[in-house]
């Protein structure tokens, strides 16, 4: 008797609870991810795009916008889109080269290489950029090195400190990083497509100029956006390397946040530039997601 | 194929990848033994590091948040993922779009949104650190999971599990977990990269973690600098390889049976 | 038949080594104009290798190679005017259908407009009239074979190398893409190799099948001669004789197979009396008799399989593994599974190989 209605209590309670409970239930496992994200990504995010037009007393206003549009930001812009282009340019050519060829290499070369670029492609940061003074300082034992045999780089006006200086820094973690993201579309590039390209009488020109090259390009431009992107958003290297020495915009926001100038339009300076950032980032990461797209179709 | 360029062309190139990857590190190590002032060569920058008072104080500060970071992780994408991939498939797209978006989103717009936006009781904890590098992490550790929970035939496991009376939970963590294990591993490896490597954010919300009390450091002693900088990356790079080739030997060994199956 | 037209491939004295290791050894092979020669053999018999010899794909071989009565020995590939159809994603990926199929064309610099048509008439000829403008990915794999061969066929090859062109296709599709591949090398009379491991393909579409084992080449004959006779015990397990049942010489030319005794076909019967020898029998080989009939074996039915107008019979006579019987379907329909079975040798000779 007590069983039964203790079997009929629970019952009208499960039918009670119903499809929400379950649906709940169901979506558990995507709780704890969705309240991470939100609280620590898209609230922060959320409250760059509120501030940014938000004017000095509070009220709406495009104030912060306004000053973004003045020479100096307007340069610090211009400096991390050139930075970012010859970095991504520099490092996919060289990258896409050494991938080239360290594809074709025997089994054992290989692991080595992508085992090595797995580790370099995580250098960077602040200890990165030491190096490279340490290495091509003015005291640096290249720069010595090279003086010694009658080059001397800083005679003629090269220094470390500066934007071709941060080109190399960058190249040393973006070369890596090209070889392992332009690697997998090798690695689909078929023996066939040569052969066959060979049994029908064409010459190696061709076959690179009408096959091997459009068959790659999708894959090289997303990975070469890719580069642009890391290089884009990168900031200790550049702040340990080269501090104010060129405008870039992380550097700007990063001086901003530090200064703490809360007055007038330039309290939500820093966050209208961090949307600036951001636009520019989304739209390179558009392009990129479109030319993956490209390339999963060859 | 051979023969699409010459030998000695490739052997160019590779030779000057090799020197400007080897080089900048051995004069760079050349330059961290050299001693203040006068001439000559000594570890006296290295035991320098030591010497310093707080240099065990944010190793451990650093390890701390990275193992929170990883655990973190471990609680929230790791579900998430196996979430989508078992039942929740029409939420999957969109959890993918919304992986991605921490890399959209450069760190430093971050950091300034998160000096703004946070409570009090929040930006007075440094663990709020490992949640955000949970967040920087994710659109690396979300695709690490994403590929390995792909490449293992889910469905047939989930309803072999189900078929023989294991619940959904005992199916995740005795079935689905062990057999997508390395990439978790991958995942939360990744996670602790980069929480251990974080400067940009760190810095920015003015904490002191290993990588920015090395900048901090630095600025008095710029031998010890370098000798930090070389001891803090060849130290990174040394725990890379051994994970890496730990990783390349398992995969190995495990590979094994199968080839001899054929 | 092959007598009478010209040689147009002549194969002599190919010999391939890797390392130590000889992928092929002295095999020489002519194939007349407008023959379309099958080389049958279990993966690395060297059957491939001596295929990317031929398209010059490999030039690091011994031997000669005539085609067209011009020595072609070391010349590159590109320079042969071999088509080639592999076994699968050998498609250009970025070219549209059309584009792959002129693209032997485009090589030799032949003018747009004729290319087009060259196109166009090719494939028409394999059925694809419609898809000129499609891409690659956007074809079944049975359709990207039919471009390959299309492609391969545009600049009229001297001959056409098919390397496992099905192996890649499910089954359906690989019955009606090789009798394609038939009827297309009969109009336009190309010249052939095709190698395959699929026994049953070969011989539907040869007009020789040469079985290769071990880098060698055991025997090359019209599909009919081979399956009815088999010069060797690996060629003959090849073409379908797959029972391997203990039996003894007794007197000359005959052998004791179960009860039954039975003539050793001429080709393997140099043995002496009382040899203990295995003696090769094609499933089909077998009849159903009453039991008491002489020479007969009596047996149990251990599996059945209905395969449509046969049925395979595992059946246990006493001897270490089961002997497999195909009876047509209607005289195994009163069979069971348990039920016992009688059975003689219905040919005439057996091939016997020694133990």
């Amino acid at each position: 008797m007590t069983i039964h209605l203790e079997n009929a209590i629970n019952r009208t309670a499960t039918r009670k609870g119903g499809s929400a409970v379950r649906t709940l239930k169901g979506f558990a496992p995507l709780l704890p991810f969705t309240m991470v994200f939100s609280f620590f990504f898209v609230w922060p995010i959320f409250q760059i795009f509120k501030n940014s037009i938000t004017g000095a007393d509070g009220k709406y206003g495009l104030g912060a916008y306004r000053l973004l549009f003045t020479k100096a930001y307007l340069h610090a812009f211009q400096g991390s889109l050139r930075l970012s282009f010859f970095s991504a340019i520099t490092a996919g050519l060289i990258g896409a080269l050494i991938a080239f060829y360290v594809h074709r290499s025997s089994s054992s070369m290989r692991s080595i290489i992508s085992m090595a670029s797995g580790v370099l492609a995580n250098a960077g940061g602040v200890p990165l950029a030491f190096m490279f003074i340490a290495a091509f300082g003015a005291q640096g034992g290249i720069i010595l090195l090279l003086k010694k045999i009658g080059i001397d780089l800083y005679g003629h006006g090269f220094t470390i400190f500066s934007f071709s200086g941060l080109v190399i820094v960058y190249s040393f973690f973006q070369i890596p990083l090209m070889i392992l993201v332009f690697t997998p579309a090798l690695d689909g590039v078929r023996k066939e497509w040569n052969e066959a390209s060979e049994s029908l009488g064409a010459t190696k020109t061709q076959y690179l100029r009408w096959v091997l090259i459009p068959v790659l390009f999708p894959a090289y431009l997303a990975s070469t956006l890719l580069l642009f992107s890391s290089a884009f958003s990168a900031f200790a290297t550049a702040r340990a390397l080269i501090g104010g020495n060129v405008s870039l915009v992380p550097l700007v926001i990063g001086s901003l946040i530090d200064g703490n100038i809360a007055v007038g339009a330039e309290a939500n300076l820093g966050d209208a530039l961090a949307v600036g950032m951001v636009v520019i980032s989304a739209i390179v990461m558009v392009f990129y997601g479109l030319s993956l797209r490209w390339a999963r179709k060859r | 194929m051979k023969r699409l360029f010459s030998s000695g062309f490739k052997y160019l190139v590779l030779a000057i990848a090799l020197i400007f990857f080897v080089l900048p590190v051995v004069s760079a190590l050349e330059f961290s033994l050299r001693k203040t002032g006068g001439h000559g060569h000594a570890l006296t920058n290295y035991s320098w590091i030591f010497q310093q008072e707080d240099f065990s104080l944010n190793l451990m500060i650093s390890l701390k948040l990275a193992a929170l970071t990883a655990a973190i992780t471990l609680l929230t994408v790791v579900p998430a993922v196996a979430y989508l991939h078992i039942e929740g498939q029409r939420y999957k797209r969109l959890f993918e779009f919304l992986a991605i978006l921490p890399l959209v989103v450069p760190v430093v717009s971050l950091a300034i949104g998160a000096q703004k936006a946070m409570p009090e009781f929040i930006q007075n904890s440094q663990y709020e650190l490992a949640f955000f590098y949970v967040v920087i992490s994710i659109p690396y550790t979300f695709q690490s999971l994403n590929v390995g929970l792909s490449s293992i035939p889910l469905k047939t496991l989930v309803e072999a599990s189900r078929s023989l009376g294991a619940s959904f939970r005992k199916t995740i963590t005795m079935v689905i977990l062990p057999a997508i294990r390395s990439a978790v591993n991958a995942a939360l490896f990744l996670a602790i990269t980069l929480s251990f490597g974080e400067f940009t954010l760190t810095s920015l919300l003015h904490w002191e973690t290993f990588p920015v009390w090395i900048t901090r450091v630095s600025q008095g002693n710029i031998l010890g600098s370098i000798a930090l900088s070389m001891f803090s990356l060849i130290g990174a790079w040394l725990l890379l390889i051994i994970v890496q080739s730990a990783q390349t030997f398992k995969s190995r060994s495990k590979s094994q049976p199968k080839e001899a199956a054929v | 038949m092959i007598t009478k037209t010209e040689t147009a491939v002549s194969l002599s004295n190919i010999a391939k080594h890797y390392g130590s290791v000889a992928a092929l050894h002295d095999f020489s092979l002519d194939i007349a104009s407008g023959e379309l020669v099958a080389l049958l053999g279990p993966s690395g018999c060297g059957k491939t290798t001596v295929l990317r010899i031929l398209g010059g794909l490999d030039l690091e071989h011994d031997g000669n190679i005539v085609v067209a009565g011009t020595d072609i020995t070391g010349m590159p590939s590109d320079k042969r005017n071999m088509g080639m159809v592999f076994q699968a994603y050998s498609l250009f990926p970025n070219m549209t259908v059309e584009e792959n199929v002129e693209y032997g064309l485009r090589v030799r610099k032949v003018s747009v407009a004729e290319r087009r048509k060259r196109s166009a008439e090719l494939l028409e000829m394999v059925h694809l009239g419609h898809r000129g403008k499609s891409l690659p990915h956007q074809l079944s794999g049975g359709q990207q074979q039919r471009v390959a061969l299309a492609r391969a066929l545009a600049i009229s090859p001297k001959v056409l190398l098919l390397d496992e062109p099905l192996s890649a296709l499910d089954a359906q599709v690989r019955v009606q893409i090789r009798e394609e591949i038939r009827r297309i090398q009969l109009e336009t009379g190309t010249t052939t190799l095709f190698v395959t491991h699929d026994q049953e393909e070969a011989m539907a579409v040869a007009d020789r099948v040469g079985v290769m084992n071990l880098g060698q080449l055991e025997q090359i004959d019209s599909p009919a001669t081979l399956y009815n006779n088999p010069k060797s015990p690996f060629a003959a397990s090849f073409v379908g004789i797959t029972n391997k049942i203990p039996a003894e010489i007794v007197g000359s030319g005959k052998v004791k197979i179960l009860n039954q005794v039975v003539s050793v076909s001429e080709y393997a019967g140099k043995m002496e009396n009382g040899a203990k020898v295995v003696a090769l029998v094609r499933p089909e080989n077998f009849e159903m008799v009453s039991e008491d009939q002489s020479g007969s074996t009596t047996g149990r039915v251990v599996t059945k399989s209905f395969l449509g107008p046969m049925t395979k019979l595992g059946v246990e006579l006493g001897i270490p593994s089961l002997v497999s019987v195909n009876l047509t379907s209607s005289d195994a329909r009163k069979i069971s599974i348990g039920d016992s079975l009688s059975l003689v040798v219905s040919s005439e000779s057996v091939m016997v190989d020694r133990v």
